[in-house]
């Protein structure tokens, strides 16, 4: 239980964080090639859970 | 399920000695949940606009100044919504979990599927789900209420400014 909700709570922070910084990054600091940045994030999802 | 897997031989093989501990599950619900958060992080960065950035860049603010004080409290409603979101995501995750579990680093899942499996008592199980949704939906709530606080602000603030 405690595992489960830290667990959870530290990677929800990431990915807000990391997700936060990519999106930044992929639409004004690389506005050409930002969507390879945002490809790249969105992947995974593509996996067969 | 397939990037548990995926995850469990890769790090079996590679020299980082996180397996059977809490990080390699961290490893994978970061991994599984980031298009989630991506779509939520870049939605809400598509409807700030440039010239905010660039104003205060103007006005001689460094990229931390603009990142903390411009972005964040613009974005602290979307990224609290994305947070949430990932947060009862992984909690209630199983399919990856299940490879990469070991003695001591349990999650909810994984126990409620031993549970079952070991025992074969429904009630147990029902159980362990209603003492999940307990705490969950406490936490889920105190941060709705944290966003709309800082929604319900924002709108105050831009009816003063107006």
């Amino acid at each position: 239980m405690k595992t489960s909700v830290l667990l959870a709570a530290m990677a929800a922070t990431i990915v807000a964080g990391l997700t936060f910084v990519m999106a930044w990054i992929a639409q004004r600091s690389l506005p050409r090639y930002g969507f390879i940045l945002d490809a790249l994030a969105f992947a995974p999802i593509a996996i067969p859970a | 399920m397939i990037v548990g897997a995926g995850i469990l031989v890769a790090y079996l093989m590679l020299p980082i000695p996180i397996y059977n501990t809490i990080w390699i599950l961290l490893v994978a619900y970061v991994t599984l949940y980031l298009p989630y958060g991506m779509r939520f992080a870049s939605s809400g960065i598509t409807q700030i606009h440039r010239e905010l950035e660039e104003v205060a860049a103007v006005s001689g603010a460094g990229l931390g100044q603009i990142f903390a004080r411009i972005m964040l409290p613009l974005l602290a409603p979307v990224l609290l919504a994305g947070w949430i979101y990932v947060f009862v995501l992984a909690v209630r995750e199983l399919g990856a979990s299940i490879f990469l579990v070991g003695p001591g680093t349990h999650v909810l899942g994984t126990i409620s599927l031993t549970m079952w499996e070991e025992g074969g008592s429904y009630g147990a199980v029902a159980a362990l789900g209603v003492i999940q949704i307990i705490p969950l939906a406490i936490i889920v709530a105190g941060l709705r209420w944290i966003e709309l606080r800082i929604q319900r602000r924002a709108q105050a603030a831009g009816a003063t400014t107006q």
